[in-house]
């Protein structure tokens, strides 16, 4: 303010000075006119000529050629007078905007200043205190038997319905042989990314194997599941690109996007007239701004992972074709599930592979393993070993589980997955019908319909999220949600009662999970009790596990 | 470090020549091929869908990485052990221009020394005490949990490595990841978001900007290990609160690394904690490259400068280095992991980690921490430090520019020059030796590098071939910059590491020369030390499979018999069958049949004892079982070498500037000369250009 008080002075002192020199000048002229007629007599005004000659001296000098006349003025440097009377204007103008805030760096703080200011600063704790209703032990597993586990303080073996093990490739005894083979020969580690020594054959030859299986020009894997998804979309677009994705998508894709930085629009779920109200939005946009064509993506799930419905993929793709988009398909639960030979949701509704652009699927659902791969033409995936990031900059999948995966291929083209069992002993790898995937999927498919035509009659307080949709994902929602906390809560105890009371048979309990979601999602899904329905199941264990949930449910929610 | 290692002015030319008449050229070419066919670049890609490469991408990769894809991505099939079998390639299309070149394997392998892998500890093969956990484990658990930890993939197996995880680092808890890079891509994002203050090093790895990119948090890059750098930006940034709102940070997190994976440096933990705790901001220290490598035990960064883990707020590591699995850790205090188990993405919605891959670190730990009943952990750091220590000194006394901090086993040779880079990566595989070359855009473009990484598993025999091995190829490649500065830096940082680890009488006595020679030997300066060193019990299993090892992939009788005489040394039953393997070993050796004479028996005499100190300063468990003299026979093998690298060394006298550049920095450490502070400022910047676009 001070700064600011002394500039207005010293405009202020300039405008003075400047009309103080104005007014020197015009009186040093008048003086040197009035000197020239002092000789003569003063005229006399009270008569007629006299006022005439008045006139006539007085137009000498103002007149033109006169020394009052402003051309003489301006001859005899009075251009400087307004010269210097626009220069203070100017000057008072400019000065007028210094009532506008300096940046820092004009006035830069001190160092005790600073000191000052990093002493006062508190910072927040660096998490958030959990309140106790949230800490939550997870059932801890200690042994599995087929489509059993056992689980810690519990001595009868209880129904695996938290995990999504859908060929029962996980417990399998021949998946563990090779598995501990590929131990013996490679170790457990790779102990580098791909590039720099940690492609091992495996590697290369379920890359392979993945390709032929899809029919697609090649293939890629990751080391993880989640790190996937979330590599191959800033692989495949940056901050000038457009992405048009499902609201419902997971959090891979959510983390994806996220670091992409691409333009993102999202379109109601699974609604195909608003996947287009977006496109022709885009589209009228990039017209109307003349952009340059850009690299466009759609992104669906094949089964949704946290409501477990299907993409309609058969109307997204001739949206995609229709715009010229890139369609992107998460197909992490579908593969080796729907369709006739295990290709996932594509397949399910008819699309060709080269119909969708990338298909991205984890390796840990029904392939029994840990990581996720990616399928495509060469350029996609090509372009993945150089910008992927969780493939470049993260050390390979293990080779024993690369192992695992290529017998899990094999096994689901021959078709001599561990087949669906009866209660007990479980006919692991029965290798008698080898009729391809052709008899294997359908028998999952049977199981996961009649699985959720029952439930769908009717289970107290909760209703099934996507009816009769050929999904192995449940998701059960509370049929009259109370609160986000409550629901929980109510759930949780429905899942606890299904693990704890017994159901029979020589089986503890129904391991079931209620998913939990972090704070940093974009958009948290309702809570919900998530069950997978796996082919190790039999119509027995079904039949258990749909009496345990009506049971527990019933308690809990006291119809 | 970065301060040290300008390259000379005609390698500086040369470089900036050959890549733009490689830029000149291609561009010529792209031009001509489209006058020829205007229309033919467009069938390549959809009608209609943009390309999915950019085009300066598409052109650098077509135009020059194209031309040597054949340096990376080589295969390999056997375990990435101290030796492994690299997949023979074979090139069956040059590249055209238009596509890369195409390679194909030949179907065959060649046994090759690995300094790729980070087998830091040599736990990638199989391991007497480590894989027959991880085959019962299978067997008990399954080949995967098929579920993500919250929901049913929580095993016995988990919980286990966790509470050991706890115990190692000497902290409250930790939670364990199934993939290195999604621990901090998304333990990050968890942590911090908008409002929050990520300060950075410059040279962090992708997983953490990756992690930083999707928090929110607004991220500022500090100069490379620069604490000074660090405490005036943070001052700074605490001072001005939040860009534009000016409302006071939520939080700041300083994220640093315990070893940079291309610098092979270990961070300057002490400065950046000081700095950190004065200013109240939280630390995340990635140890991915550190846990097991640095250290007496192993325990990493912390232990190397010694500080307290618990002023640590976060500290993350990883599985698939140290100890040969996959995955990764967060380990700190109590309220933190458990805010982690309810809110981390990778915790909530990720495939637990394999039980296989969990029982492998479980049981590697517990060799490192001597829960085994065995000193073969405490040995096996050991013969780390020693083997990185020698190859580093041998390195720099051959006049590379070897960069690195004593101790940490990555260790870059500076090579400038992009071709030299192909040249050498190239020349090593034919000469049977497999190394990672980084270049540009990993690097900046001209401080392309070449990369060793030594593992436990090496012996001294193996390091020695190698070394004679490349000192030739430094001929060959004129890698010899005679680089002063770095040398006197290396010199004076050697003095300060023997000083805090080994005490003033070493330090004294400490030189690069002597280290690379044998005449300097640390250990005999240690309290009650004299030349004791420790031969364990236990490790019955370890004849047999190296046994089998040997049987199966058809060792010569070289390499088998290095691998038995160093697997004697780390984990052999007892002394006078340790010195039987010696000499089974060193008796082979001139023998071998694959043309590469590098086990001579001089030279094992010299690697024979594996020395650890009983009285290593640090804590062991209480597993040493036996205590045993073994003569130390040094020097002999190794000081003709060093006098003629000594020699080379002599012959290539470098420009002036270096010298100049030694009087800024006072020849140790970070410099804050201007010179030297404007150099990083460039590297710093395009680091920062990578992070922020």
């Amino acid at each position: 303010m001070r700064r600011q008080a002394a500039q207005r002075l010293v405009a202020a002192l300039f405008a003075l000075l400047a009309l103080l020199f104005g007014v020197l000048i015009v009186s040093a002229h008048a003086q040197a006119a009035a000197g020239a007629d002092v000789s003569e007599s003063v005229p006399n005004l009270l008569s007629l000529a006299g006022i005439a000659r008045a006139w006539r001296e007085f137009w000498a000098i103002v007149g033109p050629g006169g020394k009052l006349h402003p051309a003489y003025f301006l001859e005899h440097k009075g251009h400087l007078v307004i010269e210097a009377a626009l220069i203070v204007v100017i000057v008072y103008l400019a000065l007028q905007h210094s009532f506008k805030v300096h940046p820092r760096a004009e006035d830069p703080l001190t160092d005790k200043e600073i000191d000052q200011l990093c002493k006062e600063w508190t910072p927040e704790p660096l998490v958030p205190t959990l309140p106790e209703s949230e800490r939550i032990e997870p059932t801890v597993i200690t042994g599995i038997d087929g489509p059993y586990v056992y689980v810690q303080g519990r001595k009868e073996k209880v129904l695996q319905m938290a995990a999504s093990n859908y060929l029962g490739m996980a417990a399998d005894k021949e998946a563990k042989d090779v598995s501990v083979a590929a131990v013996d020969k490679y170790g457990v580690g790779s102990c580098g990314p791909r590039g720099f020594y940690g492609t091992i054959d495996v590697h290369l030859e379920l890359e392979e194997e993945l390709a032929k299986f899809y029919g697609t020009e090649a293939a890629i894997i990751y080391s993880y599941d989640v790190a996937t998804v979330a590599s191959i979309i800033p692989a495949v677009t940056n901050r000038k690109d457009i992405i048009v994705c499902d609201e419902f998508c997971s959090y891979a894709v959510q983390a994806g996007y996220t670091v992409s930085r691409s333009r993102l629009r999202t379109f109601k779920h699974n609604d195909v007239a608003d996947l287009e109200r977006v496109i022709q939005e885009l589209e009228a946009e990039e017209k109307a701004k003349r952009r340059p064509l850009c690299r466009k993506l759609i992104i669906v799930e094949g089964i949704y992972a946290n409501y477990g419905d299907l993409a309609p993929l058969d109307r997204i793709a001739l949206i995609k074709e229709k715009y010229k988009y890139r369609l992107m398909v998460d197909e992490s639960h579908a593969f080796g599930v729907l369709g006739a030979t295990g290709r996932g949701a594509c397949e399910h509704f008819g699309l060709k592979p080269e119909q969708v652009d990338i298909i991205a699927a984890s390796m840990s659902h029904a392939m029994g393993s840990v990581g996720g791969f990616c399928v495509g033409d060469r350029t996609i995936v090509d372009h993945q070993r150089l910008s992927g990031s969780g493939y470049c900059f993260s050390a390979s999948l293990p080779p024993y589980l690369a192992v695992a995966g290529i017998n899990m291929l094999r096994r689901l083209r021959a078709g001599t997955t561990p087949s669906s069992g009866g209660s007990s002993g479980q006919q692991q790898g029965d290798k008698a019908g080898s009729g391809g995937a052709g008899e294997v999927l359908p028998k999952l498919h049977s199981k996961i319909r009649a699985f959720r035509t029952d439930l769908m009659r009717g289970v107290p307080g909760l209703k099934l999220y996507g009816g009769g949709v050929l999904s192995p994902v449940l998701h059960l929602h509370v049929a009259k949600p109370v609160s986000e906390a409550a629901d929980t809560a109510a759930l949780r105890r429905v899942a606890e009662l299904m693990l704890t009371s017994g159901c029979g048979g020589g089986v503890g309990g129904v391991l079931v999970g209620v998913p939990q979601y972090a704070s940093i999602e974009h958009r948290r899904p309702p809570p919900s009790l998530e069950i997978f329905v796996t082919l190790g199941l039999g119509d027995k264990e079904l039949g258990l596990a749909a009496g345990a949930l009506r049971k527990a449910a019933k308690e809990v929610f006291k119809q | 470090m970065e301060d040290f290692v300008q390259p000379p002015f005609l390698v500086i030319a040369d470089t900036l020549f050959v890549l733009s008449c490689c830029m000149l050229f291609g561009r010529l070419r792209d031009f001509v091929c489209w006058l020829l066919n205007p229309f033919g670049q467009r069938k390549k890609g959809k009608e209609g869908y943009a390309h999915i490469r950019d085009p300066t991408e598409d052109f650098y990769l077509r135009r020059m990485y194209g031309r040597i894809v054949d340096c990376w991505n080589r295969p390999i099939s056997s375990a990435p052990d101290a030796w492994f079998d690299v997949m023979d390639r074979k090139r069956i299309k040059e590249p055209s221009g238009q596509d890369v070149a195409e390679i194909v394997n030949t179907g065959t392998s060649t046994r090759c020394l690995n300094l790729a892998s980070y087998n830091y500890l040599g736990f990638a093969a199989s391991d007497p005490y480590c894989t027959p956990q991880v085959v019962d484990t299978i067997g008990q658990l399954g080949v995967s949990g098929c579920s993500p930890r919250v929901l049913g993939g929580t095993t016995v197996a988990h919980t286990e490595l966790e509470d050991l995880v706890a115990q190692y680092l000497n902290v409250e808890a930790a939670i364990t990841y199934g993939m290195g890079f999604a621990t901090n891509s998304s333990t990050i994002p968890a942590l911090v978001g908008k409002g929050c203050l990520i300060l950075s090093d410059s040279l962090n790895h992708s997983s953490i900007v990756a992690g930083a990119r999707q928090s929110g948090a607004k991220i500022k890059v500090f100069r490379h290990n620069d604490a000074k750098h660090l405490d005036a930006l943070l001052r700074q940034s605490i001072a001005d609160g939040q860009p534009r709102s000016h409302r006071p940070w939520k939080k700041v997190l300083v994220i640093v690394e315990g070893v940079y994976s291309m610098e092979g440096e270990a961070c300057n933990l002490k400065d950046v904690v000081a700095v950190s705790k004065r200013h109240r901001a939280y630390i995340y220290l990635d140890e991915a490259h550190s846990i097991g490598a640095l250290g007496g035990t192993g325990r990493g960064c912390c232990e190397h400068w010694g500080v307290d883990p618990r002023d640590i707020d976060i500290m993350m590591g990883t599985f698939t280095k140290s100890f040969g699995s996959c995955g990764g850790y967060i380990a700190g205090k109590k309220p933190v992991i458990d805010f982690l188990r309810r809110h981390s993405p990778a915790h909530l919605y990720a495939c637990a980690m394999a039980p296989g891959c969990v029982k492998q670190v479980t049981a590697a730990l517990q060799v490192v921490m001597g829960l085994d009943g065995t000193g073969r952990g405490a040995a096996k750091v050991q013969q780390l430090h020693d083997n990185a220590n020698y190859t580093r000194a041998r390195l720099l006394e051959m006049g590379l520019d070897a960069l690195g901090s004593w101790d940490s086993p990555v260790m870059p040779i500076m090579t400038y020059s992009p071709a030299k880079m192909v040249a050498l990566s190239r020349e090593l595989l034919q000469r049977r030796m497999a190394m990672v070359i980084v270049g540009f855009p990993a690097t900046p473009l001209l401080l392309t590098r070449s990369r060793i990484c030594i593992s436990a598993a090496h012996s001294r025999e193996d390091l020695d071939w190698a070394l004679e091995q490349l000192d030739e190829l430094a001929t060959l490649c004129n890698l010899r910059h005679g680089n002063t500065a770095l040398k006197a830096h290396m010199e004076a940082s050697l003095k300060d590491h023997i000083r805090r680890h080994f005490g003033e009488a070493a330090a004294a006595a400490a030189t690069v020369a002597g280290l690379a020679n044998g005449t300097f030997d640390p250990y005999s300066y240690r309290a009650g030390g004299g030349k004791k060193a420790v031969a364990t019990v236990g490790g019955k299993g370890g004849k047999e499979v190296q046994e089998k090892d040997g049987r199966k992939h058809g060792h010569v009788a070289s390499a088998s018999g290095q691998q038995q005489q160093q697997q004697a040394a780390g984990s052999g039953p007892a002394s006078p069958q340790a010195k039987r393997a010696r000499k089974e070993s060193s008796g082979n050796g001139s023998a071998n049949g694959n043309g590469v004479a590098h086990v001579e028996p001089a030279a094992a005499a010299v690697s024979a004892p594996v020395v650890v100190a009983a009285a290593n300063g640090v804590h062991h468990g209480g597993a040493i079982t036996a205590e045993v003299e073994v003569q130390m026979s040094t020097g002999k093998a190794g000081s003709g070498k060093g006098g003629k690298a000594a020699a080379a060394n002599g012959g290539h006298v470098r420009n002036g500037k270096a010298s100049g550049v030694v009087a800024n920095g006072n020849g140790f450490h970070r410099s804050s000369s201007p010179v030297a502070n404007g150099r990083s400022d460039v590297k710093a910047y395009i680091r920062t250009e990578a992070l922020v676009s």
